[in-house]
């Protein structure tokens, strides 16, 4: 039953209470609910409900509406709406400064978002799988190889089978050379794809590794032979948003593969790859034979790494069969954790399959992006600290009227932080549109939504915060140490050394530092790619070819040199660019009774023509002197010495003072020969020594061929087509090695580009800085100035008395920067095995350029204030 | 002493209020616009034209409260409980009044206009 007051409608009165002044609410409200009983009296409820509303509705206007701020008289609502209404306001007054504050703040943080990002990329590698703890690598070590990371096949299984501490095992053989292969879906057109780079892995691959599976089943995904497994990227190219389920693709000759799973994209792991393929397809049966293959163990919780390390070694030693014991009676295994991988570059012989990244570089990105950062605050805190001086009358004012420290500190670190905020919000944005670029400098695959990770959100809070509180919370302290009254009288400046100076030589010694970073590393990488490498760099192709096939390599060899375009032909594996010496072991060779550790590099005959050396004494080797060749060695010269020739840097390192015709012998007896030496060449990029070498004609497994300038093209297809021709398993990869060689400094360039960019933001942020300064500084001495020059200075004199402070502190910042830059990059230059020297006019030229731009700046005012009209400066008190 | 400038209703209302005497409140002045000109008005354009002239000083106003404070809570408490009771039901609902009354500024702008 309807209760007999009629009731009015709620939602409108509601509406006016939330909007009426609280003042006169409740009267109006009695008003409204006397009317709309008189109403429903005279004209009925539904009647006087429709005319409450209209009433309602005519309240909905100025005079009645509570204003939105100062309602709350217990809160300080009002006093943060003039916060904002006084930073709105400032920031109009002087657009100039507050730009640039903005703008150098932006670029702050832009460059600390990027190297955010970079870093946690590259030390958040690997970490994404689940049981990371677990992961371990096996390594083992033996007399003629330190932690040798290709394994064979039987040892997993071994230590699958004897070990119950071992849950899984896991092995990889790894393709870096891409393939192209064949859609099977359409008769009528086939369609070829690039696959990027393969792997071959065992089933529990994806149980020990946590990747995404988005289609497929991961625990059967590689378990029959010629299934394939591919990322996400490699499906959309191949299959647009078809599921690729099941689908065939031929790699050719008959050999189909089945899609069985896609897997996310994974940017952060140590192995790179787009498509994995079931173990079987590579090997059916285990060997002893083939050392290629890296294994990774998943381990129980809780066991002592170093006792399963000596249990492994136990469990596998009884296994191996005759022909390698001897090879192994001194072996050692070693878990490598899965997170220390992808910093262990270098370490272990990893035949390149594994990416590694560098600490150091992380540290000195790290350390970049942080003294950007430090810059762009130190310019907030100079250019805020000069317009907050401006506002002293307001501070004083404020003081007197009883707002206490605290208030004041607030509101200009607030100010501050509001700016601070912009320019990450900018930032963001900036970041977004350049990652891409960034991308392509770094070689990495960030991604943007990575910004949304957790820690990297936590850390650009924690980062934003402290920038907010050094940039906000200096010159906020520095407007509370105003004395009310002083400042009421008017300004005080003070002399002497003070805050914004050394702020000032902060920022210029890491500008002049970062400047002389840039010459040395420029300089450094210019001098390695310039530098003569040894032998002759132009039309030189090479590919891989597999030198246990004899006679087909004899064959290839005749009909490249039938062609009048190709004049040598080599067999060797001592490529520039490609030789790593991590891959190639050292060998012992004892000559006169001590032992050397020497580089054992496979070359045959056209060598030396090939790669254009020079044989700097006795002879290389020749077809007419049988010994030579040890591949086709007849029995009966077995007792003959072994032939080899030694590089410079051998014969210095042995110390040989009559080389040609001195023998050594090898640990098992064999005896070798010099017959010849040939000059240093760099095979690796400069960063490394050239090793001390030895060449002995055996099988290699890559052919060099040195080719006439003319009609290149054709003379590659030639090529192309004759490697094909020998065999239908045979990939042809030619490639320049100019190309190769000039790859290996690729990271250098692009640290140099880098650096650049760094320090010409740096200077546009430190010469910003500066401006705003030296604005200021003549805004204060403007009278000063008018009264010097109706004295009767010139100027000239004016302008030299401006500009005199910040020369000398650009010369006290040049003066602390130069000791540390000089020990810092000669300790970069260090990891150069040949490096340029630092010259003087590295330092004197940053110095200079540094000066310039500081007396261009503050030229932009000081000419105009030394210019000035006396009487115009002076016209009011 | 300024010069007060009146609008033509401004003039009207405070006569209506000055005529209504002790009981001028917006409601009151209201109805007794309407009883008089025959034209319709709505409560939020007396409101708006009394706080005006309470602004130039020509009317003071009080608020007359229903209930005594301690009724007031109780009346707050119970209206939460959602118990009608009997003052509830009264004339405004219980709420408080803003009383009109001219001052003798505006009677003195009165006689004058």
């Amino acid at each position: 039953m309807k209760s007999k007051t009629p009731n009015p409608p709620k939602f409108f009165l509601d509406f006016f209470r939330w909007f009426c002044h609280p003042d006169i609410r409740e009267d109006i409200e009695g008003d409204l609910l006397e009317s709309f009983n008189e109403s429903v009296k005279s004209k009925g409820y539904k009647k006087a409900r429709l005319l409450l509303v209209w009433d309602v509705l005519q309240l909905f206007r100025p005079g009645i509406i509570r204003s939105f701020s100062g309602t709350y008289r217990l809160n300080h609502y009002g006093r943060f709406k003039s916060f904002f209404v006084l930073t709105y306001r400032h920031f109009i007054k002087t657009p100039l400064t507050a730009l640039i504050q903005l703008f150098g703040m932006t670029v702050g943080l832009t460059i600390f978002l990027l190297v955010l990002l970079w870093i946690f990329q590259e030390v958040g590698y690997d970490k994404f799988n689940k049981h990371a703890d677990r992961i371990y690598r096996l390594e083992i070590s033996s007399e003629h190889n330190n932690n040798m990371v290709g394994l064979t096949t039987t040892i997993a299984t071994i230590i699958k089978d004897n070990i119950p501490e071992v849950e899984k095992t896991v092995r990889l053989r790894h393709w870096k050379a891409d393939q192209t292969v064949l859609k099977l879906d359409n008769e009528q057109d086939p369609d070829f794809f690039r696959t990027g780079e393969i792997v071959y892995a065992d089933n529990d691959f994806f149980e020990i590794f946590s990747f995404d599976f988005i289609k497929g089943d991961p625990k059967n995904a590689l378990k029959k032979k010629n299934s394939a497994v591919i990322t996400e990227s490699l499906a959309k190219n191949m299959y647009g948003y078809r599921s690729p389920i099941g689908e065939q693709i031929s790699v050719g000759k008959g050999v189909n593969f089945t899609i069985t799973g896609v897997i996310r994209d994974v940017p952060n792991f140590h192995v790179d790859f787009k498509m994995i393929r079931s173990f079987k397809t590579h090997q059916t049966n285990d060997t002893w034979w083939y050392w290629a293959h890296p294994t990774y163990l998943l381990i129980n919780e809780n066991h002592d790494v170093t006792e399963l390390e000596q249990k492994i070694a136990a469990v596998l030693r009884p296994h191996f069969p005759e022909g390698l014991k001897d090879q192994f009676t001194k072996f050692d295994c070693h878990l490598r954790p899965l997170k220390d991988i992808y910093f262990s570059g270098g370490e272990a012989q990893e035949a390149g399959y594994a990416q590694h990244g560098d600490y150091k570089k992380v540290i000195a990105y790290a350390f970049i992006a942080f003294f950007t950062l430090l810059l762009a605050c130190i310019n907030l805190i100079n250019l805020s600290n000069a317009k907050f001086l401006e506002r002293a009358k307001e501070v004083g004012i404020k003081r007197v009227s009883g707002a206490s420290r605290s208030q004041i500190f607030l509101q200009f670190l607030g100010e501050t932080s509001l700016l601070c905020f912009i320019s990450l919000v900018l930032a963001l944005a900036f970041t977004f549109h350049t990652l891409q670029w960034f991308n392509n400098l770094m070689d990495s695959k960030l991604l943007i939504s990575n910004l949304l990770e957790p820690s990297i959100v936590t850390s650009i809070l924690i980062g934003l915060v402290m920038v907010c509180l050094v940039s906000g919370g200096f010159p906020a302290l520095y407007v509370l140490s105003f004395r009310p009254v002083k400042v009421l009288k008017g300004l005080n400046v003070s002399k002497g050394f003070t805050l914004k100076k050394l702020n000032l030589v902060i920022q210029f010694a890491v500008t002049i530092f970062l400047l002389i970073g840039t010459i040395t590393v420029l300089q450094q990488v210019n001098y390695m790619k310039n530098a003569d490498p040894g032998f002759a760099r132009e039309q030189q192709v090479y590919f891989s070819f597999n030198g246990n096939h004899l006679e087909r390599l004899a064959t290839l060899k005749e009909t490249l040199q039938a062609n009048p375009n190709i004049l040598a032909v080599s067999s060797t594996e001592a490529i520039p660019g490609t030789y790593n010496l991590a891959d190639n072991k050292p060998v012992t060779i004892i000559f006169n009774g001590t032992e050397y550790k020497l580089a054992g590099t496979p070359a045959d005959d056209g060598f030396v023509d090939a790669l254009g050396l020079k044989v700097v004494a006795g002879r290389f080797f020749d077809k007419a002197y049988k010994a030579d060749n040890l591949i086709q060695r007849s029995d009966e010269l077995s007792s003959e010495p072994i032939n080899i020739v030694l590089n410079e840097s051998a014969v210095r390192a042995i110390g040989l003072e009559e080389p040609i015709g001195a023998t050594g012998k090898f640990p098992n007896g064999g005896i070798v020969q010099v017959i010849g030496i040939i000059n240093d060449y760099h095979m690796n990029s400069l960063e490394n020594h050239i090793p001390p070498t030895f060449y002995t004609w055996s099988r290699a497994f890559a052919v060099v061929v040195r080719i006439t300038p003319f009609d290149i093209p054709n003379t590659v297809n030639f090529m192309d087509k004759q490697i094909l021709k020998l065999s239908e398993h045979i990939h042809s990869d030619i490639q320049f090695i100019d190309d190769v060689y000039n790859k290996q400094y690729q990271k250098d360039e692009n640290f140099a580009e880098l650096m650049m960019y760094f320090t010409l933001l740096t200077f546009v942020i430190a010469g910003m800085g500066l401006f705003g300064v030296s604005t200021f500084t003549v805004k204060v001495r403007v009278k000063e100035i008018g009264i010097r020059k109706s004295m009767g200075a010139s100027a000239y004199q004016i302008f030299t008395l401006l500009t005199k402070a910040f020369i000398i502190i650009v010369l006290i910042a040049a003066l602390l920067a130069i000791p540390v830059a000089w020990m810092s990059m000669d300790n970069w230059l260090n990891n150069y095995a040949y490096r340029v020297d630092l010259k003087w006019w590295f330092f004197v030229g940053a110095g200079a350029v540094a000066l310039v731009i500081v007396v261009l700046t503050v030229a932009l005012r000081t000419v105009k204030a030394a210019k000035i009209n006396p009487a115009l400066c002076l016209r009011y008190e | 002493m300024k010069e007060a400038s009146l609008t033509e209703f401004e003039r009207i209302v405070l006569l209506l209020t000055e005529v209504l005497g002790e009981d001028a409140y917006a409601f009151r002045v209201a109805e007794e616009f309407e009883f008089r000109t025959n034209r319709s008005i709505a409560i939020g354009t007396i409101h708006a034209t009394l706080c005006r002239l309470e602004n130039k000083g020509l009317v003071v106003s009080e608020i007359i409260r229903p209930f005594t404070e301690i009724e007031d809570i109780r009346r707050r408490v119970y209206a939460r409980l959602k118990t009608r009771l009997g003052w509830m039901k009264t004339e405004r609902g219980g709420r408080r009044k803003r009383l009109y009354s001219v001052t003798p500024y505006g009677e003195l702008v009165l006689k004058a206009s």
